[in-house]
């Protein structure tokens, strides 16, 4: 390693585990985030004399995340490993099976980005980064350049969806349970 | 107006719709991954040309060391290296944040003419075959195993060392040699991780060799099929050429 890189590896190993957080909850699929992670922090390496400490660190490596993370939704296709329709999952044989296999973390986890998924896109990501990375109204705003209240609009609709789909997929899941227990 | 409060931190929120979010929030990678990931980091990195006199400037202070150290603060502004602008991205055709400007190219006057009498003609120069309509950013496989990281680090090291070689043949005048090591590159690594830098690469060969016409064809090339690749600004002139 020589001299340069030093202090690029100290940043690096600082915040990997954040960025490959960011863009695990903004999307990216388990066995490419490392990829992106890394593709991330040579734009970080790049762009690092551009940073005009108008934003904090974390924020300015956010928003690269988030550019990151829109392009690879665009160009990977991506599939839905959990289906959450009601209809779809009665059709699918054996897949409660499948669920009850995985350990209930991943099953919460797996459902949890299918139902982020449903979002449109403006609305998911305020909803990940008021509820997930625990941003302000005003810092969401500032890094997405709209207004306060846009992002407190659109935060309510993500909410709404996000609450909705969650005790419909519960509901639908416990039926089953309930049934068998009588 | 404030905030409302976060459904994490709602206790009137459906536990289960919290339990979900939770999941999402507690994201992390398996323990250790940055460190052991910094391999091939750092082999990405060094795959990136910089201007001597960055090293020079990275050596006396430390910018990125003090950005670490204070997590975005004042110091940033301090930041007194100067990346080469020609610098060349690994992969970051799907990221499409980074649009870089290149610096004037090295005249080709300037470049040594070939000093050995068993240097091939230009026009039978292997310079590899563009692969540029194999895709960058591929959806993995669910099927085909990846290699092991370690391999995987042992592969992106030898495949940057390689392009290292052969972009230092080149600004030293030899694009032959240059040409030659583009072209094991090419027949080692067919679908490297570097693949794009290559091609960048034998393009600007060509075009060091006088073959313009080749140069301008696959930097055509390059560009329609990586329409938001960041080396597209440097491939331009290679296209504008007449």
């Amino acid at each position: 390693m020589n001299a340069q890189q030093q202090p690029f590896r100290e940043l690096y190993l600082a915040n990997f585990d954040f960025v490959w957080g960011a863009l695990r909850r903004l999307g990216v699929r388990e066995h490419d985030a490392q990829d992106l992670t890394q593709k991330v922090f040579l734009v970080v390496y790049l762009k690092l004399p551009q940073f005009e400490n108008r934003s904090s660190l974390r924020t300015w490596i956010f928003r690269i995340c988030i550019n990151a993370a829109s392009d690879y939704r665009r160009s990977a296709p991506i599939r839905r490993e959990v289906v959450t329709e009601p209809a779809e999952m009665a059709h699918l044989s054996g897949f409660q099976d499948d669920l009850h296999e995985r350990s209930e973390a991943q099953r919460r986890l797996a459902l949890a980005e299918a139902i982020v998924e449903k979002l449109p896109e403006s609305q998911r990501l305020v909803f990940i980064l008021f509820e997930l990375e625990e941003m302000s109204g005003v810092e969401i705003a500032k890094l997405l350049g709209i207004s306060l209240g846009t992002v407190r609009s659109r935060l309510r609709l993500a909410r709404e969806v996000f609450t909705r789909e969650a005790k419909r997929i519960i509901v639908h899941e416990e039926a089953p349970r309930k049934q068998a227990l009588r | 107006m404030s905030d409302p409060e976060r459904l994490l931190d709602d206790d009137g929120a459906d536990p289960e719709v919290r339990e979900l979010l939770r999941s999402l929030r507690d994201l992390r990678p398996e323990a250790g991954t940055a460190t052991r990931s910094w391999g091939p980091m750092a082999a990405r990195v060094a795959a990136l040309p910089v201007l001597a006199t960055a090293t020079k400037a990275a050596a006396t202070v430390s910018p990125v060391a003090e950005a670490a150290k204070v997590g975005g603060g004042g110091a940033w502004k301090a930041l007194t290296f100067k990346l080469a602008a020609g610098a060349l991205m690994t992969g970051l055709a799907g990221v499409g944040v980074v649009r870089i400007t290149y610096p004037p190219r090295i005249p080709e006057t300037t470049l040594a003419p070939p000093e050995t009498p068993h240097v091939a003609p230009r026009t039978e120069l292997p310079v590899p075959v563009a692969p540029v309509t194999a895709p960058v950013h591929e959806a993995p496989s669910d099927v085909v195993r990846a290699p092991s990281p370690v391999l995987r680090r042992s592969q992106l090291d030898e495949e940057a060392s390689m392009l290292a070689r052969a972009r230092s043949a080149l600004r030293r005048g030899d694009p032959h040699a240059a040409a030659v090591t583009l072209h094991r590159l090419q027949s080692a690594f067919p679908a490297g991780e570097l693949a794009q830098e290559r091609e960048v690469l034998s393009v600007e060969v060509l075009a060091a060799n006088g073959d313009t016409a080749a140069a301008k064809r696959r930097a055509q090339a390059f560009i329609a099929a990586h329409p938001r690749s960041p080396h597209d600004a440097k491939l331009e002139r290679f296209v504008e050429a007449p």
